[in-house]
């Protein structure tokens, strides 16, 4: 019976990636859209659109 | 792309669009969590986020809008059972915390540095210099 390995599965993403993802990808877009709400209230609205 | 698909016969703004592509283009190497990603019974949850972020959001605190929006999201994430990217989210914001922490520390200890003047002592007042040839006279 071949034994199998959940970990090695190679479409997983490793937790550095979701990091690089987090700082070169999600971080970009938040600061953008604070700096286009700078000064404004911001709405539900606005979050949920993000 | 099935996600892509849904995205685009759904009415979202631009501003969802772009970070639901990125998102998608960058996790779609993980299917589970492109099958976890925007279900229906994901809304109720984020409407529930979206309310409490944008209240978060206008009161002051120590964390800058930004980093409130990486933590909320990071939150949401968990919530939708994305745990790996709500975990690097979550770091994120704790790695921004104690670099923003540190520095304080770090302004506050120079501020408080005492200057200290160094001067001639009274001893070394009293004492004459030794010079050359008058030893002993």
């Amino acid at each position: 019976m071949p034994i199998s390995d959940p970990k090695s599965t190679p479409n997983t993403l490793t937790p550095q990636e979701m990091e690089v993802y987090v700082k070169q990808v999600l971080v970009p877009i938040i600061d953008d859209f604070t700096k286009n709400h700078k000064g404004k209230q911001f709405t539900a609205d606005d979050v949920e659109a993000l | 792309m099935i996600l892509l698909k849904i995205i685009k016969e759904s009415n979202l703004p631009q501003t969802m669009w772009k970070l639901y592509d990125k998102l998608n283009k960058t996790l779609s190497k993980d299917p589970r969590i492109v099958d976890n990603w925007n279900r229906l019974d994901q809304d109720p949850v984020r409407k529930d986020m979206a309310k409490q972020m944008a209240a978060e959001l206008n009161t002051e605190s120590k964390l800058s809008k930004s980093e409130k929006l990486i933590k909320g999201f990071g939150e949401f994430c968990k919530k939708i059972g994305l745990g790996k990217i709500g975990d690097a989210c979550l770091k994120y914001t704790q790695e921004v915390t104690l670099k923003k922490s540190a520095q304080e520390i770090a302004s506050g200890v120079a501020s408080t540095k005492m200057s200290v003047s160094v001067g001639d002592s009274e001893s070394a007042k009293i004492a004459k210099p030794i010079q050359k040839g008058v030893i002993g006279r």
